[in-house]
């Protein structure tokens, strides 16, 4: 078959000898009508004595211009004034990604090095190993780049770990790409009607439109899509969940500013409550907490489990001793009636200052969901309802930025254990179910321990075999603990603070890379995945989702939408 | 057969390095142009367009001793490159040529040498000189190149009548009637008497002195000289540092050579040397580069040298 002329790699320069050439980097010297950027493939065949030809791929890490025969930094004004005669040098340096066959020999100077195109490129990025491939972005070049599934799905590893400062490092947007990519190609075979994710929507209204198309997409921004082989649209199968409004009756209305329908309000009942386990929920504050109140809690969870009996006349409450408990705030009263009890089995033999401790961190914590009305009684009209369903749809959103933070922990906390207890219960990878989930270094912080980090932890560690993928961001990847980020197989870093970017966490970057991650746009992010020995910068499209209000608007103006602008 | 050996001092030692053309001091008449030596001509701002310069660097590889029957010479292996830049706004390279010699004094003529440096194949061209003299195959070296320069100012300035400046003084192998203007650096002949030598330190950048005939006594007007100032006289500089002699041919005829030195005088502080060159102002920025450029292009030295004494061991010295 003919190949193509722009899949054709193309010459740009040779090897130079001025400069060491080592098996794994080395430099060419860019002719004066190529160009090289950074992150391009590049190729070199050089032939090794007895082993034949050995082609050398790798990418581009830095390229740099120089003046020969200047001296000094004021030849240039003489150059400019055409008094000096110079050489202008254009050199990229190298850095090899792969050997074929495998011996490790540097290119010899000389060689012709060509710009990897096509069928090359995709050797040298490893594409053509990925059996199952998904589209991770865009390189520099306007190519696609690829993401192997197997590392992603279970396989051979899983989770995506993104870190970036807020608001200009585009990470949950990162993460929806990612999963509109999986979600929008044959990647998921069989599975792909069934893979859900949960994203819970920790800032603004961001994630309230994803069901509905962004009037504001450019032609340009539809091209890149089309590059991808991926259709323009909304995501199609979305539950979106909010926390109810205060003071609303039975009704639970959710509490959301941008958006008056297509949003159902969430909240637990006292009886899932006592059932399902949630009191250490409330607890959930990262401390060296695997002592005293761990223990009570643990006690307390299971003697409400115990001497609570159903509810015969309501479906969201329970009977504690036979008498109703109403609400909330009924069963914190019955718990810390029965903890402050001397003779009560529930607080055991642990001392008063512990039960102290405890009854103080209930009630701040039942204050919290209180406020936020997250706990049903006998109020709750159709409970079923309002109870997190990810099953109803592909993408489930559950929205806490309005919530208090110890609300929040406790949502995300529940959520992601009733998640994690389904998978385990499946007892198989696919299909799958992914969590995407921001502000890390709040739920699995560094120092401490807390009953969300405990969960986290699990998904991270054992949700590779049980098919449940977290993909994880955080501001500061350094506050996050060792074994979330560890466990993740993508690493994906945005706009970078750079005080953060030269933490040992960061250690995966090059330097070069490092000093790019300052000051890389909205849109675009460094990619280190498992195959590819070097991260990557590569481009996302914009959202062909709304992430506003006045992008899900029908005929919304074509004026380009502040931030993401210039991606 | 000719023997060469080599002497393993390093080329730098041993041999007078300044080689100069053995000339009579010419006859000069200073009323050519004008009888006025009072005050320096201003010319008016050069017409733009492109100017050349050419110039040409040598390097001596390896002094050696050649032996032909019972007769010793003393001789060297030399290479030298030649080129040249076109100003017009940017500052280019344009062609260059590379030579390599193998020289001999006393009448001996060497063989032709050719040695491998990596993969590549260097000549050098035998070349002889009658005089015994140890400094003898250093003039013929830079005689060579000379010749070549020439040869290359007068194939860049027969194109279109193009302004070429030769850094140097004017040789006589490539008579033309181009306008090829020789720029000499070095001030060390008194040409004018002294009373007309005072002009030199009134010139102010820009500004020349009169032109002035040079000649023999048979050919009284060979070559029309003049003296010009480059950049402004700082305080510790004796007064005729930063000037230069330029001289064009007779043949160009003297209404041609006013025009010339007054273009070349108007044009030249522009290009003075950089602060920063120790022969500066006088070694213009664009020669400055250009030499250091060709003589990048002559190659490395160590290379040369090592590639000759295997040769020498090899190849028996071409005994």
């Amino acid at each position: 078959m003919p190949v193509e002329p722009e899949m054709a790699s193309e010459p740009v320069g040779m090897v130079i000898g001025t400069e060491d050439a080592t098996p794994l980097s080395f430099w060419v010297g860019v002719s004066p009508d190529a160009y090289l950027q950074l992150d391009d493939a590049v190729i070199v065949d050089t032939e090794v004595p007895g082993r034949g030809i050995v082609r050398i791929a790798g990418l581009v890490q830095e390229v740099r211009a120089r003046h020969e025969g200047a001296t000094f930094d004021t030849d240039v004004f003489l150059i400019d004034r055409g008094v000096l005669p110079v050489d202008t040098a254009v050199a990229a340096q190298v850095v090899a990604t792969r050997f074929e066959p495998e011996v490790f020999v540097p290119p010899m100077p000389g060689l012709p090095a060509l710009r990897a195109r096509g069928k090359d490129r995709d050797e040298a990025l490893y594409f053509d190993q990925m059996t199952r491939r998904v589209v991770g972005g865009l390189s520099r070049d306007g190519e696609p780049m690829f993401l192997d599934l197997d590392f992603l799905d279970g396989t051979r590893g899983a989770h995506v770990n993104i870190s970036g400062v807020s608001g200009v490092a585009t990470k949950t947007t990162y993460a929806m790409f990612l999963l509109y990519a999986l979600f929008h190609s044959p990647v998921l075979g069989g599975y792909r009607g069934n893979t859900k994710a949960i994203v819970f929507n920790v800032k603004g209204e961001d994630l309230m439109w994803l069901d509905t198309p962004n009037a504001r997409l450019t032609q340009a921004q539809r091209e890149d899509y089309e590059r991808l082989d991926l259709p323009v649209g909304p995501f199609e199968s979305v539950g979106l969940w909010a926390p109810p409004r205060g003071g609303a009756g039975g009704q639970a209305i959710p509490h959301v500013e941008s958006r008056s329908n297509g949003v159902t309000a969430y909240y637990w009942t006292v009886r899932e409550f006592v059932r399902e386990k949630y009191l250490r929920f409330l607890f959930a504050e990262a401390d060296d907490e695997r002592s005293q109140i761990a223990d009570l809690v643990a006690r307390v969870e299971s003697f409400l489990d115990r001497e609570c009996e159903d509810d015969p006349d309501h479906e969201a409450t329970v009977l504690h001793g036979g008498y109703p408990v109403r609400s909330f705030d009924e069963l914190c009263d019955a718990i810390r009636a029965n903890v402050e009890d001397d003779h009560s089995p529930w607080r055991g033999r642990l001392s008063d200052a512990t039960v102290a401790a405890f009854v103080r961190r209930l009630d701040s914590g039942r204050f919290r969901l209180d406020q936020n009305h997250l706990i049903w009684g006998r109020e709750a009209e159709d409970p079923r309802r309002h109870r997190i369903d990810w099953e109803a749809n592909q993408v489930t959103v559950v929205d806490i930025h309005n919530l208090h933070d110890r609300a929040k922990r406790f949502v995300t906390g529940v959520v992601i254990k009733r998640l994690f207890e389904h998978k385990e219960r499946m007892g198989r990878r696919e299909p799958l179910a992914f969590l995407v989930l921001d502000e890390l270094n709040r739920y699995a912080p560094r120092e401490g321990w807390s009953p969300i980090k405990e969960v986290l932890l699990d998904v991270a560690e054992r949700g590779r075999s049980l098919g449940m993928i977290l993909i994880g961001a955080e501001q500061t990847a350094s506050e996050v603990e060792r074994r979330v980020i560890a466990n993740s197989a993508f690493r994906v870093v945005g706009r970078l603070d750079t005080a953060e970017a030269q933490r040992s966490e960061y250690g995966f970057l090059p330097a070069v890379t490092r000093s790019r991650a300052s000051i890389l746009k909205p849109g675009s992010m460094i990619l280190q995945q498992p195959h590819i020995p070097i991260p990557v910068q590569i481009r996302f499209p914009f959202p062909s989702w709304a992430t506003r209000a006045d992008e899900a608007a029908p005929g919304a103006s074509t004026d380009p939408f502040g931030a993401f602008e210039g991606d | 057969m000719v023997v060469l050996r080599a002497d393993p001092w390093a080329p730098e030692y041993g041999m007078g390095f300044q080689a100069r053309l053995e000339e009579e001091l010419p006859v000069a008449d200073p009323l050519v142009e004008t009888l006025d030596w009072s005050t320096p001509l201003s010319p008016t701002p050069a017409e733009e367009g492109p100017v050349w310069f050419v110039d040409g660097v040598r390097r001596v590889e390896l002094r050696l001793l050649a032996e032909d029957g019972g007769r010793r010479a003393p001789g060297l292996f030399g290479s030298f490159a030649i080129g040249s830049v076109c100003c017009d706004g940017r500052a280019t390279f344009d062609e260059h040529q590379v030579g390599r010699a193998v020289v001999a004094g006393g009448g001996v003529m060497p063989g032709r040498v050719e040695v491998s440096v990596g993969v590549q194949r260097v000549a050098f061209e035998p070349a002889t000189e009658p005089s015994l003299d140890p400094d003898r195959p250093l003039w013929k070296l830079q005689n060579l190149m000379q010749e070549a320069e020439a040869a290359m100012a007068a194939r860049v300035s027969a194109r279109a009548g193009r302004l070429v400046v030769v850094d140097g003084p004017l040789s006589f192998f490539h008579p033309t009637d181009a306008p090829v203007v020789g720029m000499v650096k070095r001030f060390s002949r008194h040409y004018l008497e002294e009373g007309r030598e005072h002009l030199l330190a009134l010139l102010g950048p820009g500004e020349r002195t009169p032109l002035f005939a040079l000649g023999d006594e048979d050919q009284p007007v060979q070559r029309y000289a003049w003296y010009l100032r480059l950049v402004p006289l700082r305080v510790p500089w004796h007064d005729q540092a930063g000037i230069v002699r330029c001289e064009v041919r007779a043949g160009v005829g003297l209404d041609t050579a006013v025009g010339l030195a007054d273009r070349v005088t108007a044009l030249l502080p522009a290009y003075a040397g950089r602060p920063t060159d120790p022969r500066a102002p006088q070694n213009l920025a664009p020669v400055g580069g250009l030499e250091a450029w060709l003589r990048h292009r002559m190659g490395d030295g160590r290379l040369l040298r090592r590639a000759l004494l295997r040769w020498m061991v090899e190849g028996d010295g071409g005994g």
